[in-house]
């Protein structure tokens, strides 16, 4: 059967970073000072800066930006996807079928958020949900398919 | 959808794993067929039916 993953020596690697990762995005958030700590400045084009909310960032095309999150966001999508389409040690075709079952469920989790957020959270505190459900998505993707892999290999 | 998988490899004198490594597959995915836990896709059924040496009719039927 023919799959376009990636060979699974990515897998572990990938993993590592993913988790890691997620994990400096939790602590990004429940501790702000720390992005202040590992500050990275630079000045980068803001494309959309006419639209610009001068609350929330100053309305010109170059602007000064620590882009801490901005690269912990590359960091852990990048190596999310990577985890993701990298083969198992034991790739088969009911592998692919959990990988299936684990998207599907990964969806309806990620969306039943958004759904009960999109209910009961209201004004500024919705764009947590939104950054919530940006990358739920993928780490329950991940979390889902891993418990998947570990029941069938208790069989 | 029922199978004959087990039958026919145990009168062949194949273990699981023996099996599992001549379809290419992991031995828990054999497991999972012979437990109707799982159903092949007809590639690996026609692989399956070439190395028990019988038919995919003799190996699957409906209930």
């Amino acid at each position: 059967m023919k799959t376009y993953l990636l060979p699974s020596k990515f897998l572990v690697p990938s993993g590592i970073i993913f988790y890691a990762s997620v994990l400096l995005g939790v602590l990004l958030i429940v501790l702000p000072d720390l992005a202040q700590t590992l500050s990275i400045e630079l000045t980068v084009p803001n494309l959309l800066w006419k639209d610009a909310d001068n609350l929330l960032v100053e309305k010109s095309f170059w602007i000064k930006n620590n882009m801490i999150d901005e690269l912990l966001t590359l960091l852990l999508v990048g190596s999310g996807l990577i985890h993701l389409f990298s083969k198992e040690r034991q790739e088969d075709e009911l592998i692919m079928q959990l990988r299936f079952h684990a998207m599907k469920w990964s969806y309806l989790l990620n969306f039943t958020v958004l759904a009960i957020g999109s209910l009961f959270v209201y004004g500024l505190p919705y764009f947590n949900v939104m950054l919530f459900c940006l990358f739920s998505q993928l780490v329950c993707y991940h979390l889902v398919f891993r418990i998947f892999v570990l029941q069938h290999l208790r069989k | 959808m029922k199978n004959t998988i087990k039958i026919n490899r145990t009168i062949q004198g194949l273990s699981q794993e023996q099996l599992a490594k001549a379809v290419e597959v992991s031995r828990q995915t054999i497991n999972a067929i012979e437990n109707n836990k799982y159903f092949p896709s007809l590639e690996l059924g026609l692989k399956l039916s070439q190395i028990l040496k019988c038919s995919v009719n003799e190996l699957f039927s409906l209930d």
